[in-house]
């Protein structure tokens, strides 16, 4: 058995009458990526974003290298070395792309002089260092995705939450951005990861886990999910494909 | 030395132009005799530059939008006042005194009001700015201090250097100076570490800067705590020159509101566009009231005219849309002398 890294016990998310995510246990194991799939509005977000402390639960606790923690708040997750991209990249337009990785680093290099070096570092590892001088709105969507991806990189996160950055991309695009993501694995990080595009899913997780209206509904390796016929159902509508 | 020697020659003649309009500003007033009224007039240029920074820091770099400058200048005059007038304390350290309590003062206004998006924040400053206003317009005495109601609070002369009042304006003139490099000195500081970072990540999208490790309502204190201190230090300043505090001038919105616009006409978030706001605004203001002053009102209809071109035609403000237009011209330069080479 793994060493679990990060897991969350019964988490729950009620907006008013909504159930948006329902006592879902999930837990990632180290070096490991965990894809997490479901149809639109199944709760893969809201979910994401309390695994992140971005949300606050309704109900549930999370732990993180196997002590709970008390009251998750995003920046204090980013310190403890979780990273997160957010599926609507998020830039900030104010700053350059090497000024928002800087943004990024300076949680573990206080100096600015520090931050812009691992800032930089981060920049080539995801091939953006020829666009570290563009503002931050000066992108292009591909380029956007990695910027996020960079940030949170520059975090130097143990465990990093991927929201969608795959969906959207062309597919020489997608071959590029899933070999960062297997390269980022290489480097001894666990990765959470959202997408709608089931072939790289496939090809990327490890273990894969099922959302479905806000309930976890299947978990297993890709081949057993792909197999799953309640998955393929609550994906392609019962048996009319 | 090696330091200044690393410095690229862009970066080199910035230093220069700055070091020679330093100079200029220091020795100008001292060898003409420019005039009482003339030197007024400077000091309350320097002075609204002075304002128009320290807005910057929490309203430019933070995307705190405040309408409430007034408050913390008023709290720095009176406070700065009382301590000299009941307990004869200095005004060097007055103003110092008063830029701390007023900091943290600052924070307790700040706490419940940074969880309010934008607008509403800037409505809640301003509510608060009214509210002070009527509370120092009213209490002539509080708990047996003498605040002076709407009368405003009367500084007695007492002229020494020690006691921050002088005969001449010319040492106001310094001492505001003085004032205004400091305060564009921890400006730029504050642009260049982690907390000018910060600063702006916050005001670009305060999730994705929570996300990173940013401690959001920590950060805004701190940029609020920063300009709320400039601001009361400003008023400290403000009363000792004038020798009296008008309530209904430093509570009063327009103050408040002619600082933000100063600082968003030059540009806000960025170093010298609430330099160059604040000068332009206020001339434009002075000219109009000199020229035209049969025509009441008329100052402040130009004001409102700048205001509005300004911001349909240069949203980041004065400063950077000449920036942008300067780089242009170079990066078309550059082009040509490539494609000749």
């Amino acid at each position: 058995m793994s060493e679990v890294i990060l897991s969350g016990k019964g988490v729950t998310k009620r907006f008013g009458g909504l159930l948006a995510v329902n006592h879902v246990d999930i837990s990632l194991n180290k070096n490991e990526i965990l894809g997490l799939i479901g149809p639109n509005g199944a709760g893969k977000t809201t979910l994401f974003n309390m695994l992140s402390g971005t949300m606050p639960m309704t109900e549930g606790e999370l732990s993180y290298h196997g002590s709970v923690i008390p009251n998750p708040k995003a920046n204090e997750m980013c310190k403890m070395g979780i990273g997160r991209t957010y599926q609507i990249c998020q830039p900030f337009s104010n700053l350059t792309v090497l000024e928002n990785v800087m943004v990024g680093a300076f949680v573990r290099h206080p100096k600015t002089a520090d931050a812009r070096d691992a800032a930089q570092e981060v920049l080539k590892r995801v091939g953006l260092e020829k666009r570290a001088g563009a503002g931050g709105s000066a992108l292009t969507l591909p380029e956007l995705k990695r910027m996020e991806v960079a940030r949170a990189l520059a975090t130097e996160p143990d465990v990093l939450l991927l929201d969608e950055v795959i969906a959207g991309l062309n597919p020489t695009e997608v071959e590029n951005i899933m070999e960062l993501i297997r390269e980022i694995r290489a480097g001894g990080m666990s990765i959470i990861i959202i997408e709608h595009v089931m072939r790289a899913m496939m090809n990327l997780s490890d273990r894969i886990v099922v959302i479905n209206q806000g309930s976890k509904i299947a978990e297993g390796l890709p081949a057993e999910i792909a197999a799953n016929p309640q998955v393929i159902e609550s994906y392609l509508g019962g048996g009319k494909h | 030395m090696s330091k200044i020697s690393a410095l690229s020659k862009g970066q080199k003649t910035k230093l220069i132009v700055l070091a020679a309009a330093l100079v200029l500003l220091l020795a100008v007033p001292a060898v003409l005799d420019l005039g009482v009224s003339t030197m007024s007039i400077l000091i309350t240029v320097l002075l609204y530059m002075y304002y128009a920074s320290a807005w910057n820091i929490m309203g430019g770099y933070t995307g705190l939008f405040s309408l409430g400058s007034g408050i913390y200048i008023g709290l720095g005059a009176y406070i700065t006042a009382v301590l000299y007038c009941e307990l004869g304390i200095s005004p060097w350290a007055g103003i110092l005194i008063s830029g701390l309590v007023t900091g943290l003062l600052s924070m307790l206004i700040g706490y419940p009001t940074f969880k309010l998006q934008s607008i509403y924040y800037s409505f809640a400053t301003f509510a608060i700015l009214l509210a002070m206003l009527t509370v120092f317009k009213n209490f002539k005495t509080v708990g047996g201090l003498k605040l002076g109601g709407a009368e405003g609070y009367k500084i007695p002369s007492g002229y020494s250097p020690m006691n921050m009042q002088f005969t001449d304006k010319l040492s106001y003139y310094y001492i505001i100076l003085a004032l205004l490099v400091l305060v564009l000195l921890a400006s730029w500081f504050l642009s260049h570490s982690r907390d000018g970072y910060y600063f702006r990540a916050i005001s670009a999208n305060k999730d994705a800067a929570a996300s990173l490790g940013v401690n959001v309502i920590g950060m805004k204190l701190r940029a609020q705590f920063i300009s709320a201190f400039f601001f009361a230090v400003g008023g400290g300043f403000y009363c000792m020159f004038m020798n009296y505090i008008d309530p209904s001038k430093l509570f009063g919105n327009d103050l408040s509101i002619n600082i933000m616009v100063m600082c968003v006409v030059g540009g806000a978030n960025t170093l010298w566009g609430p330099v160059v706001g604040a000068g332009l605004m206020y001339t434009v203001n002075r000219v109009v009231t000199i020229y035209a002053s049969s025509v009441s009102g008329l100052a402040n209809i130009v004001f409102g005219v700048v205001l509005m071109l300004v911001v349909l035609f240069m949203p980041g403000g004065l400063l950077p849309f000449f920036q942008a237009r300067l780089e242009q011209r170079k990066a078309q330069k550059e082009l040509k002398g490539g494609g000749q080479g």
